[in-house]
């Protein structure tokens, strides 16, 4: 119903956009992704199939379609699901409750590579950024040897990460993940995941030793 | 003499909890481990332990390290050797266990 009426609206501001699809399901929005790849999907946090079963299939619509922009739309954008939108991949998110015009300044913005938020939920997403977790400092030994693509997988990998769950962060298969694993076990000349990660705390140890040890050496020098 | 170990040691001073199943009751202990393989773990403990127990292992890698959550090591195995202790009997004993399952695992 919504959803109609919205292709109804659209469909009066017809010099400013084309709607190549309207739908309601899951399964009908990715079907409609693959056949028509549009420049920016708006997407309901709640589809027919159930509360944010839109914001469930994110992760997926980024992974396969990256060129194609989300735009969020929410009843009620609260804190928790506006940093998942954002974390699965939307570049904006909109009240469902604010007027049409907004709604097509939205679509415009987000296709032109912006972001689309109020300063409330910029706020949100900020504060988590801030408070989420420096990526691991993995030993420039080990980092040396390895590529940037390869490292963001060690870092998940070391964390204990399953393959899956690396290739979801990363927007990956699951079998490039473990084709990335083995290349690096190989440069590495590790068996597993365990000594892969003994590796990393070895090689970190024995670079805070050096750098005790230079820093040591300096401060004589200073000294003398 | 000729060397016997297929898997790389790393010398990692990590903290270990060690679980011993004692008649089907898991009594826990913390020890520091000195060296870690895939293979086996050696550490040093205070309390007694004997040959041929079969421990719960974790090691726990500090979230400064991993710079993420923190992480541990989770490792079953069995104890194939203990080093005697000291004579005043205080010191910590070194313990050699033959690991035969590890994994990593988040702090979730």
């Amino acid at each position: 119903m919504h959803c109609d009426l919205l292709c109804k609206a659209f469909n009066s501001v017809r010099q400013r956009f084309q709607v190549v699809a309207s739908t309601s399901s899951t399964v009908e929005v990715l079907t409609a992704l693959q056949q028509n790849r549009p420049q920016v999907v708006v997407l309901s946090s709640d589809l027919q199939d159930g509360p944010l079963s839109g914001l469930r299939i994110l992760p997926e619509i980024r992974r396969t379609y990256s060129e194609t922009k989300i735009l969020m739309v929410m009843a009620s954008p609260n804190k928790e699901m506006v940093i998942e939108a954002f974390r699965s991949g939307a570049v904006g998110v909109f009240n469902r409750n604010d007027p049409f015009d907004l709604l097509c300044k939205s679509i415009e913005a987000v296709s032109q590579g912006q972001v689309w938020a109020r300063s409330e939920e910029l706020h949100y997403v900020l504060t988590a950024f801030v408070k989420s977790p420096k990526p691991p400092k993995l030993d420039p030994k080990v980092e040396g040897r390895i590529t940037v693509r390869e490292s963001a997988v060690v870092r998940l990998a070391v964390e204990g990460l399953s393959n899956h769950d690396i290739g979801q962060q990363l927007a990956l298969s699951e079998h490039t993940v473990k084709n990335y694993l083995f290349r690096v076990f190989d440069k590495l000349g590790v068996s597993n995941r365990v000594e892969l990660l003994l590796l990393c705390l070895h090689d970190q140890e024995n670079a805070r030793e050096e750098l005790a040890v230079k820093k040591g050496i300096a401060r004589r020098s200073v000294a003398e | 003499m000729k060397e016997r170990r297929i898997a790389r040691r790393y010398g990692l001073s990590l903290p270990v909890l060690v679980g011993v199943p004692i008649e089907s009751r898991a009594v826990a202990a913390s020890g520091k481990s000195r060296d870690i393989s895939t293979r086996g773990i050696y550490f040093t403990i205070r309390d007694d332990i004997s040959t041929g127990a079969k421990l719960d292992l974790t090691m726990i890698v500090p979230t400064e390290v991993t710079g993420g959550p923190e992480v541990f090591i989770k490792a079953i195995g069995a104890v194939v050797r203990v080093d005697k202790r000291m004579e005043n009997g205080e010191q910590p004993v070194g313990v050699a266990v033959a690991i035969e399952m590890t994994e990593i695992v988040r702090n979730e």
